[in-house]
């Protein structure tokens, strides 16, 4: 995954090596910036908004401001179940990519195979082909074998675009370790699960949380793949999705905003974890 | 391994337990999620549904019906033209951002990429359809526009139309292209960069001609993200797109659900495939492997 | 897809799912002919009542749920019907053969069909029912709202036949979508 590597980055702040500080002040670029956070965060700051719009209607005009939509949104039982589902099923998604990804990574990073490279961008497929071909090809796939669709089979589907998304920066780590630390840990007579456990992984167990918390993320708000292979049980996006067809109202924006507040927070710890953990 | 110390090389004789350890429980299982279902994805490509059953004999007729069908046709013109246009776009967007931040960003820059991917964790529909509750018409941009006196009445000329497909997407995949270009600047040996102007080269031969190279990379592993989850999605033309502004991804969607033809949708899945794979290709001859 | 069957009663046909190739055509000019003053074609009911309510609309092809869910939210809306051109669908229950307990599926079957499952049904989906059962069920006033009064007036509904040539209706949908 492409944008993994400077997660990685970001979560390791000592590790940068700043480009040198120039005098000039650039002006043009700072406004543009500027223009260009406003325009990422336009459509969220409508959507909190609304959230406190006390019309019953997701739209325009603001018809002032209640807290209803949360509280009903917090004693929601279908968004409550929804979001327990979608909890369980970035988790479960996110441990077997995290986990495979992981033996993968080893593979191509320790050892030398016929059809390395073959091996390397077929595992990264299901990220550089849409999601819907994914979708589709699981669901046929599903049907043939008789398998009924489920919280299961969703998963499944996670778990598989969410292998490369793990990959990526434990590829990336993994290529920056320094092979005389294992050679030294050989000579001093360890094992190689030992050397694995005792000196690659605290070395690259960043990049595995970041790895792991970016397939959780994608996981957590999937649409595409996850409208294919979905079954009785709905994940909140796929509730969000069946409200946005029945009946459109604040509390959509409420829910939205509600999980964005949360993830922010914990987007902030780890990043204060793990900056902890730096210095 | 031929690498490693001889301490290592003493176990080359051996079988390699570890390879297969690491390399097959990967790989069998992506096999049996992924590399088969989309073998049999391909499959369904060449059958056909006749009435309502799938018949599995070899047959071409799903791809005659795409090739010799204007609407069809229009639908894949129209569908890789948005996906380049918002990839060009997001490029555009991208490149002054990621600049800035690497160069500029200075101890904020942790905080600058994380608020990059921070949208990420608000719903994917909800932030789609807020686009809509901007751009209709009783929406936030016509609002605005009255009461600066812009416009007499509100207008409908900012949703249900290319356009509105075109931003949102803009705006729904900035982040995935941000991200590859951040690190790709970041990456830029910084000496390279005081030898350029060390030369007396001007900041913009500089940026052309020195960093330009070294950050394409970067470029085109965002640019392939982009493009592709462009080429897929059904979400966003169904909510913010024209009632005549169909994408690949909704005649997918709606020959896997309503329309039921599932060897038709196949092949349609199929079109993407390629059209997708072209795309890797060009950026795989521009050697931005590395970054994927 | 229903739209296509909706243009062909409107255009004199008589069985509207069963079109030549020529009717077809006729109805593609037709509902080209229309296309420039389409804002959007609407998926679901929730979302034509969204569109009404944010005033991207003013008129819609719709269903009488619409009418309802828009008079109960106060929004000042009329609904007309085509004397004679009604099309129409049901939702319907079906027993899979691979059932590993039909006969519970038989007796849920029953009980939908009673007065309690299809005032249920109504309930939930805002939807008509089709049986005097159910007619009784909900009341009188509630099924006049419902269309149920007079149960007679199924008879005059087209309802959806599945078509035979389904491929080239999919087809031309998808031509006046793109």
């Amino acid at each position: 995954m492409t944008i993994s590597p400077s997660v990685e980055k970001s979560l390791h702040p000592a590790s940068g090596n700043a480009l040198p500080r120039q005098q000039a002040k650039p002006w043009l670029l700072a406004s543009w910036t500027l223009l260009v956070y406003g325009f990422l965060y336009l459509p969220i700051a409508v959507l909190v908004l609304m959230s406190f719009n006390d019309s019953t209607i997701l739209s325009l005009p603001f018809k002032g401001i209640t807290l209803n939509w949360y509280s009903m949104s917090l004693g929601d039982r279908a968004i409550r179940l929804a979001l327990i589902n979608s909890v369980k099923v970035a988790a479960m998604a996110t441990l077997l990519a995290t986990l495979f990804g992981l033996l993968a990574a080893f593979a191509i990073y320790r050892y030398r195979f016929f059809g390395k490279e073959t091996f390397r961008i077929a595992l990264n497929l299901p990220i550089l082909l849409p999601g819907i071909v994914t979708g589709v090809a699981m669901l046929a796939y599903f049907s043939d074998l008789g398998l009924d669709l489920s919280l299961w089979t969703v998963i499944l589907g996670h778990a598989v675009f969410g292998l490369p998304v793990a990959l990526g920066p434990i590829l990336t780590r993994l290529s920056q370790f320094p092979r005389s630390l294992e050679e030294a840990a050989y000579d001093l007579g360890a094992n190689p699960g030992q050397v694995f456990t005792g000196v690659i992984f605290p070395y690259i167990r960043s990049a595995v949380i970041a790895g792991a918390l970016l397939a959780f993320t994608l996981s957590f708000d999937e649409v595409v793949v996850t409208i294919f292979l979905t079954g009785r049980e709905n994940t909140l996006p796929m509730e969000i999705w069946g409200r946005l067809r029945t009946n459109i109202t604040p509390e959509i924006a409420a829910v939205a905003t509600l999980v964005l507040l949360i993830s922010t927070a914990i987007v902030l710890f780890s990043q204060w974890l793990t900056s902890r953990e730096a210095t | 391994m031929s690498s490693l110390s001889s301490s290592l090389t003493k176990r080359r004789s051996r079988f390699p337990v570890g390879l297969y350890a690491s390399l097959l429980p990967p790989l069998v299982w992506m096999t049996l999620l992924y590399f088969v279902p989309i073998a049999l994805l391909v499959s369904y490509s060449v059958w056909r549904l006749e009435a309502f059953d799938i018949v599995q004999e070899f047959t071409l007729k799903n791809f005659q019906t795409i090739v010799f069908s204007s609407a069809y046709r229009t639908v894949i013109v129209r569908t890789i033209g948005t996906a380049l246009g918002v990839t060009l776009i997001d490029v555009a967007i991208a490149l002054p951002l990621g600049y800035f931040i690497t160069r500029y960003g200075g101890r904020y820059r942790p905080l600058l990429t994380i608020l990059v991917i921070l949208p990420l964790w608000s719903s994917y529909l909800v932030r789609v359809f807020a686009w809509k509750i901007i751009l209709g018409y009783n929406g936030v941009l016509n609002t605005a526009l009255l009461s600066l006196g812009v416009l007499q009445q509100p207008s409908q000329i900012f949703l249900y139309n290319q356009f509105s497909t075109t931003l949102t997407f803009v705006h729904i995949w900035l982040p995935f292209m941000i991200l590859p270009v951040i690190t790709a600047f970041e990456r830029l040996p910084k000496d390279l960069i005081e030898a350029s102007a060390d030369l007396n080269a001007p900041p913009w031969t500089t940026f052309r001609r020195v960093m330009l190279p070294l950050v394409t990379p970067g470029i085109l592993a965002g640019s392939i993200n982009v493009f592709s989850l462009t080429m897929g999605d059904f979400i966003t033309p169904s909510l913010v797109g024209s009632p005549s502004g169909i994408m690949l991804g909704n005649v997918i969607s709606s020959q896997f659900g309503v329309s039921y033809n599932w060897p038709l949708g196949a092949a349609f899945s199929l079109v993407v495939m390629l059209i997708v794979f072209s795309g890797l290709a060009i950026v795989v001859r521009q050697g931005a492997l590395e970054n994927l | 897809m229903m739209t296509i069957a909706d243009v062909a009663l409107w255009l004199g046909k008589d069985d509207p799912y069963n079109l030549t190739d020529s009717d077809l055509a006729e109805v593609k000019e037709k509902l080209l002919e229309l296309r420039p003053h389409i804002r959007k074609f609407w998926t679901t009911a929730g979302e034509l009542a969204n569109l009404f309510q944010s005033g991207e609309v003013v008129l819609a092809h719709a269903w009488p749920l619409t009418y309802t869910q828009l008079s109960e939210a106060e929004f000042p809306v009329g609904s007309v019907s085509p004397r004679g051109k009604l099309t129409g669908w049901t939702d319907s229950w079906m027993i899979s053969k691979n059932s590993r307990n039909a006969d519970a599926a038989y007796q849920w079957i029953d009980y939908i069909l009673s007065g309690d499952g299809q005032k249920g049904v109504m309930d939930v989906t805002g939807y008509s029912g089709a049986t005097t059962l159910g007619a009784e069920a909900i009341g009188s006033d509630r099924a006049k709202e419902l269309y149920m009064d007079d149960l007679s007036l199924h008879s005059q509904i087209n309802m959806w036949q599945s078509v035979k040539n389904y491929d080239q209706w999919v087809e031309l949908w998808n031509e006046i979508r793109s």
